[in-house]
């Protein structure tokens, strides 16, 4: 009985291991939103280091895929231990005069492997957009995201963002 | 005698590769805060969203990190609080009422970052994590000091963190050794 048990939990876990869902943006609800404004300049901003998202291949990505709109990227990245982010974004606002922030932040990631190493398998992104010196976010979602899958997450943010009415 | 010279062999190199199970990373200190802690809010938010419910069972629970704060903090004259972020759904609003209700002068969020997976299927399980460690002051809501403390896998630090079928273990020994990694970071940069 015990033993029958374990092998369906086993198939039943093998067989939705082996079904690939598509991921999905999520949004989180904030209370007090303003309506959208359209986006012209965004100020992109990157984790510290690229163990969960490839931040060039993203920012140019992000780059390809918004020109159509008509908006200009500038990319930028948090150090490591960061204390405050605003300070370390005030040269790239007072350069750039961003019209908005987008701020990619870096949940929670999962590895796998022991004594022969690593391998990250899947991390949680959590994309903020803002106004340009907001200090709140007005639109926030979540996403996971996987290794090398880094165009294929700026696709989604973009669908996101236009369906919520900033392009 | 060959096989026992074989067996203390083996152990030695086992013993040799193991660090200790918890250990910090470097900090990063504002260089121009100096106030020392002495009412603080210690807002947890240890399940990430990566993790199923089983696997959460390797984080330290509240009354073992409340106990540990009670040997090492009370002690030290320190007037503390903990909050379980993991607890509700709307977790801005717990720690704000939180702040509201106990006043302190600053907040240590701890939460986890990066977790390593070992075993497959049912059976993958967390093996280590790390936590960032955030000091906020509250008069300015500015950060004001921050840490890694790597919780590390079983192979570089000794400690297995779940049992036989994923069957969830005590952690006060991590409960322990986070806060005595914590007051040693917090004393050397000179807020204990």
């Amino acid at each position: 009985m015990l033993r029958r048990t374990m092998m369906l939990l086993m198939a039943g876990d093998a067989a939705t291991s082996c079904t690939r869902v598509a991921p999905t943006v999520s949004t989180i609800v904030l209370p007090s939103a303003p309506p959208p404004t359209k986006i012209e300049r965004l100020l992109i901003w990157f984790p510290a280091n690229d163990s969960a998202v490839d931040a060039k291949k993203m920012a140019d990505a992000f780059a390809v895929q918004l020109a159509p709109f008509g908006v200009a990227v500038k990319a930028g990245r948090s150090t490591a231990l960061e204390l405050d982010r605003g300070d370390d974004q005030k040269p790239f606002v007072v350069a750039f005069k961003p019209t908005h922030r987008l701020e990619i932040d870096v949940a929670g990631s999962v590895s796998i492997g022991g004594m022969a190493g690593t391998n990250l398998l899947q991390s949680a992104l959590r994309v903020s957009l803002y106004d340009a010196n907001g200090k709140t976010p007005i639109r926030a979602y979540t996403l996971p995201h996987r290794p090398n899958t880094d165009s294929a997450s700026v696709t989604l943010i973009v669908e996101k963002l236009k369906a919520d009415g900033y392009l | 005698m060959f096989r026992r010279l074989a067996l203390i062999g083996a152990a030695t190199a086992f013993l040799a590769g193991c660090s200790s199970p918890v250990g910090g990373g470097p900090t990063n200190k504002d260089q121009g805060y100096h106030q020392k802690i002495s009412r603080i809010l210690i807002a947890t938010a240890f399940r990430g969203q990566l993790l199923t419910a089983r696997q959460a069972n390797v984080f330290i629970r509240p009354a073992e990190l409340q106990k540990s704060l009670t040997a090492k903090w009370s002690p030290l004259g320190i007037t503390w609080q903990t909050v379980d972020l993991d607890a509700v759904t709307d977790k801005p609003k717990a720690l704000a009422d939180a702040i509201a209700s106990f006043n302190p002068t600053q907040v240590l969020e701890l939460k986890t970052t990066i977790y390593a997976l070992v075993g497959g299927g049912i059976f993958e399980v967390v093996d280590g994590y790390n936590v960032d460690a955030s000091l906020v002051d509250l008069a300015t809501k500015k950060r004001v000091w921050r840490s890694v403390i790597e919780f590390r896998p079983f192979a570089r630090g000794g400690r297995g963190r779940t049992g036989p079928a994923a069957m969830a273990l005590s952690h006060q020994d991590d409960a322990d050794d986070l806060i005595d990694t914590l007051t040693a970071k917090l004393k050397a940069d000179g807020l204990l």
